[in-house]
């Protein structure tokens, strides 16, 4: 692993990211941003699955309404953060935190793939949806015991991506 | 006179503490980054809809008290954690410029929020039912967004740039 990210280090690509200080920092605080929409959304998500808030609207149009850019937030941190660890790859690779901090996004990911498809499939959409009477699934206990689950493992996530910098 | 009360806060025990203990600083960075992802993340649901560009088929007053609270209770974190981060190294902070920006920027967030929620607001009965809020509304929710991403910007410099 090391080999691997001293190879990276030196190729062009982790050069030019390297070369001006103002790169890194800007593509963390990209990265946060990008947070700032998944966790949210997972978060809002959780809540209305366990009925705490937003009654106005169905599960599933909240559903409609955060994962749009919930996934696209997700795109954001994924190109962020390869570039992030192109740039600083010895730093990255090697570090525990940074293995954890991977390996809990690879289970939060499917999870939160199959939360997605649950929810649309839940109500014909909005349109549909708002004051026609038709009623929408109420998430069942799988769905919303997986809303709290992904919250966590976000947490998890966030806090191990802080880690990298100490470890 | 600033400087001076700094100096104590830097040399107190609960200062100290952070200072020493190796948990306990990126513990407490590990909690703003999630305070702060859950304050910009609700502040942008409820400027959006204030704009008209999404959710348009909630009504305002009702999304505001649903979102709302979760924005004000990541803020308190937000703000508990910011504050036990500068208690640890004051004078430091004080002299960190993105720092001083940051302030700045969150001063001029809580007046907009103010003047919203004091002035602007008092129509909002009305806005339910409109299409189109009032233009004192939309204009909240644009600079409200703008500000918050200086605001989140700002603060990853902040670490990025932190004076010796």
């Amino acid at each position: 692993m090391e080999g691997f990210a001293t190879w990276l280090d030196a190729t062009p690509l982790s050069t030019a990211l390297k070369a001006n200080f103002w790169v890194v920092p800007s593509l963390q605080s990209i990265h946060i941003l990008a947070i700032g929409l998944v966790f949210t959304s997972a978060f809002i998500v959780a809540l209305r699955a366990w009925n705490l808030i937003g009654a106005d609207w169905t599960p599933s149009q909240w559903a409609r309404r955060l994962y749009p850019p919930h996934w696209w937030g997700l795109l954001a941190l994924l190109v962020t953060g390869i570039l992030q660890a192109l740039a600083e790859p010895t730093r990255d690779f090697p570090n525990p935190a940074f293995q954890l901090k991977m390996l809990l996004v690879l289970i939060a990911v499917p999870i939160a793939l199959w939360m997605t498809r649950q929810f649309y499939m839940r109500d014909p959409g909005p349109a549909a949806a708002a004051g026609s009477g038709v009623a929408s699934i109420a998430p069942g206990i799988l769905l919303r015991a997986a809303s709290v689950v992904v919250v966590v493992l976000w947490i998890a996530i966030i806090f191990l991506g802080r880690w990298i910098a100490y470890i | 006179m600033i400087m001076g009360w700094a100096e104590r806060l830097r040399d107190s025990s609960l200062a100290l503490y952070i200072q020493e203990d190796v948990t306990a600083f990126p513990l407490l960075e590990a909690l703003h980054v999630m305070a702060v992802a859950l304050v910009v993340g609700s502040i942008f649901i409820v400027d959006l809809r204030l704009m008209n560009l999404a959710a348009k088929s909630y009504p305002v007053s009702r999304l505001m008290r649903s979102v709302l609270p979760v924005t004000v209770g990541a803020f308190l974190l937000a703000a508990i954690t910011g504050a036990l981060m500068f208690a640890s190294q004051p004078t430091r902070y004080l002299a960190t410029t993105p720092f001083l920006i940051k302030l700045g920027l969150l001063s001029l967030a809580l007046v907009n929020m103010g003047v919203f929620h004091l002035w602007t607001h008092r129509g909002i009965a009305g806005w339910d039912r409109a299409a189109v809020l009032p233009i004192g509304a939309r204009m909240a929710g644009l600079i409200s967004l703008i500000l918050w991403i200086m605001i989140l910007i700002a603060g990853r410099f902040v670490g990025f740039m932190l004076a010796y």
